[in-house]
């Protein structure tokens, strides 16, 4: 940021001037932070507001944003109408296998495909990210009745790499085309073969970039819905669909809805932050600078 | 196809048939007695002849699978059958459905259908297997069942085309005019019969200085076309006619379309054009709309003081008449059997025991719905049960002697809604209901024309 690149010596005084305008700066930079960041902000901060009022204030008008008999019954009613633990349980099983899957089979694809700069390859890869999961739904659906695996996990492990696979690939890809080759280059000439420069190499300094592709592929697999609906059964389905459960015709439920996508939010969100310090880590002291 | 086409019409007749029997009463009722009906009431009904089975249930989200999944025990216990419930919003239940009937070994062995949009597909799928044989056979048909005692409207919404019945009817959906008791008498306006008073009292009660609005209904394209159809029946017109034409550009249906176009344009929220019935809802129950015309079953939030702030003063009237006919707009949904399915006898158990009196009753009692059963309006402990002003109880009756279909039977009726819907949306903001009509109805012909041929 310009803001911290002008500090002055130590003992220097600062003329008033510049003292206005970087204050100026200032303002302006958070300014534009606020309205950068106010779509998401705001979106979720009336969620948190929804969750916490009864619906007749839900859907009052004018809207009330401030709770003015603020309760927790939409959560104990989402709790108690929901099998949340069960749903819990499946979603993290589902998303935590789809996505090691992914990472297993999609580092070194994206490695052998930045090396072999495989481009036709890659954008194969990226059909079947573009392709409406819809259209897979009909053969999946024949295939796993036909192989005994509808309405289980496998099912949903199985149909996320869908998802995850092509992500995490293309992220990869990315990172390996930015690696030096010198890097690698040092690796052979040091009697190692191509699997140990990758192994040894590019795979530490590629890992801000497996930490990018993994949450996007935990994401994508969490929130996940329609193929839990028609894949998964009652036993086997998944956190997304206990949001949508909330929702009947007839029936307008505003405050619940909010209250569980608060729930199914919150482990992403958690997750994000925790992760988020090691992407930083991670490219401030790999090898990624050269 | 020429067999396809006389299928149709023999269908129509049908429904025509059964609606006009609707006409004339509830309690009229449509006897279809069997000789074996004497016989089945002595004989001693097996229950447990699947015992040690087990079944898929697929339903879509709604007070009325709640009451099924809360009173499965009762059938496990009495049949010795497991029954495995999965409910899943509606939107997505019928996709589901779609997928696995295409794939020809569907995962449930029951489902729900929701007749007014997928009794045609369904019909010309054969994805349900034809329950007559069951329901003549007094071994698999308990002697208390009474077929007889479904309404004439809920018969003819069962029974395809060619004859089948492929569905046990479950619920139906009446439309009618929900009225804010409190607006009107501050006014001193009276209840209104017919459309021309619709439009002349929401033109009175109409006061957006002081927050309300004279009528709320709903906007959203595709949502919007049962409204308009509806009001057809005022005209005593269908959109689609026994021969499968068009009858939408037809005078009638201009003058049900400008009679929208009055109420929404002038007389309803800013952006009506975006209302679904959530929003429909949302903005009655606040107490902002003096008149909203939609489904029966919003009566149970309606009255919950947590959801609305209208409870105790709304008002159920009847769909209001046109110059021709008063009629009732009416949808509806069954239980089904999966043609697919191994397991019909323990399947067709399960439908009989959830349409049976005493659940069809419960529906009434709890206003989860509109039972098809007449015997549940006069169910003595229904009704002192009843969580729903009387006079809710009192328009559904009403409505069902004056029920029709409000929507064609048609296997193309989400493109039918979708097309018209646009229109219907463009008058709202102004469009000619004439020049509108007239181009959806020219955009839609060639879709129906090839339904109706393949």
């Amino acid at each position: 940021m310009g803001v911290a690149s002008t500090a002055l010596p130590r003992g220097q005084t600062v003329p008033l001037a510049l003292r206005w305008r970087r204050l100026g700066r200032r303002l302006g930079f958070l300014c534009g932070l606020a309205v950068l960041l106010s779509p998401a902000l705001f979106v979720f901060l009336w969620m948190l507001s929804l969750s916490l009022k009864p619906d007749v204030e839900n859907t009052a008008f004018p809207p009330v944003f401030i709770p003015t008999s603020p309760t927790l019954d939409n959560f104990r009613e989402v709790f108690a109408t929901s099998p949340f633990a069960l749903y819990g349980r499946n979603s993290f099983v589902v998303a935590t296998a789809a996505t090691l899957l992914s990472l297993l089979v999609g580092v070194p694809a994206g490695y052998g495909i930045a090396k072999a700069k495989a481009h036709g390859l890659a954008f194969v890869v990226l059909v079947s990210r573009m392709t409406p999961g819809l259209s897979y739904l009909i053969p999946w659906f024949m295939l796993f009745r036909a192989l005994g695996l509808h309405n289980t996990l496998w099912a949903l492990i199985i149909t996320h790499l869908v998802i995850g696979l092509p992500i995490t690939i293309w992220v990869m890809m990315g990172f390996f085309e930015d690696l030096h080759p010198e890097l690698e280059e040092a690796a052979l000439v040091d009697g190692g073969g191509i699997w140990a420069a990758f192994r040894d190499v590019a795979l530490p300094l590629a890992r801000p970039g497996m930490v990018v592709a993994a949450i996007l592929a935990f994401i994508f697999s969490w929130n996940n819905f329609v193929f839990a609906v028609v894949l998964a059964g009652p036993d086997t389905r998944t956190l997304p669909v206990a949001v949508f459960n909330v929702l009947t015709f007839e029936q307008l439920a505003w405050g619940k809805l909010a209250a569980a996508a608060l729930v199914v939010t919150l482990p992403v969100l958690l997750l994000t932050v925790l992760v988020q310090r090691q992407i930083v880590a991670g490219m401030t002291t790999g090898g990624m600078k050269g | 196809m020429i067999g396809t086409r006389e299928r149709r019409h023999s269908r129509r007749q049908m429904i025509k048939a059964g609606t006009g029997a609707a006409a004339m009463g509830l309690g009229g009722g449509l006897v279809r007695a069997t000789p074996a009906a004497a016989h089945r009431a002595q004989a001693d009904f097996d229950w447990r002849r699947y015992e040690g089975e087990s079944i898929n249930v697929l339903l879509a989200l709604s007070p009325r699978s709640d009451l099924l999944v809360e009173y499965q025990p009762e059938f496990e216990e009495l049949t010795g059958i497991t029954v495995t419930s999965d409910v899943v919003p509606e939107q997505q239940q019928r996709q589901k459905q779609i997928i696995e009937f295409t794939s020809g070994n569907p995962s449930f062995d029951v489902t729900a259908v929701s007749w007014h949009v997928q009794k045609g597909l369904f019909g010309r799928g054969g994805f349900l297997l034809d329950l007559r044989e069951f329901l003549d056979d007094p071994a698999m048909t308990a002697p208390d069942y009474d077929l007889a005692d479904f309404s004439p409207a809920a018969m003819a919404f069962a029974t395809q085309a060619d004859g089948r019945m492929d569905t046990l009817p479950y619920n139906i959906d009446y439309w009618i005019l929900y009225w804010n008791q409190e607006i009107f008498d501050q006014k001193g306006v009276a209840f209104p019969e017919t459309l021309e008073e619709t439009v002349a009292a929401a033109e009175a009660l109409h006061d957006p200085a002081n927050g309300v609005y004279g009528f709320v209904a709903r906007g959203l394209k595709n949502a919007n076309v049962p409204v308009w159809t509806s009001f057809m029946q005022g005209w005593e017109a269908v959109p689609i006619d026994d021969q499968g034409q068009l009858q939408t550009t037809t005078e009638a249906a201009v003058a049900a379309a400008t009679v929208y176009q009055e109420l929404l344009a002038s007389y309803a929220p800013p952006g009506v054009s975006g209302f679904n019935w959530n929003e429909c809802q949302t903005t009655f129950g606040q107490g902002t709309a003096a008149m909203w015309f939609d489904g029966i079953g919003f009566a149970t939030p309606l009255e919950d003081p947590a959801q609305s702030r209208v409870v105790g003063k709304v008002g159920y009237g009847l769909q209001p008449a046109g110059p021709e006919a008063r009629h009732s707009g009416t949808f509806g949904d069954g239980l089904g059997v999966s043609a697919g399915s191994d397991k019909h006898g323990p399947a067709y158990f399960y439908s009989q025991w959830a349409t049976n009196k005493q659940n069809q009753a419960r529906v009434l009692a709890s206003g989860a719905g509109a039972p098809a059963r007449t015997s549940a309006y006069t169910d003595p402990e229904a009704l002192a049960n009843l969580t729903v002003p009387q006079g809710w109880v009192d328009a559904l009756i009403a409505s069902g002697e004056i029920g029709l279909p409000s929507l064609p039977q048609i296997v193309p009726v989400t493109e039918f809604r979708d097309i018209f819907g646009i229109a219907l949306t463009n008058m709202i903001t102004g469009a000619d209901p004439e020049q509108e009509l007239a181009r959806a109805t020219e955009e839609f012909r060639p879709i129906l024309d090839q339904s109706l041929a393949s």
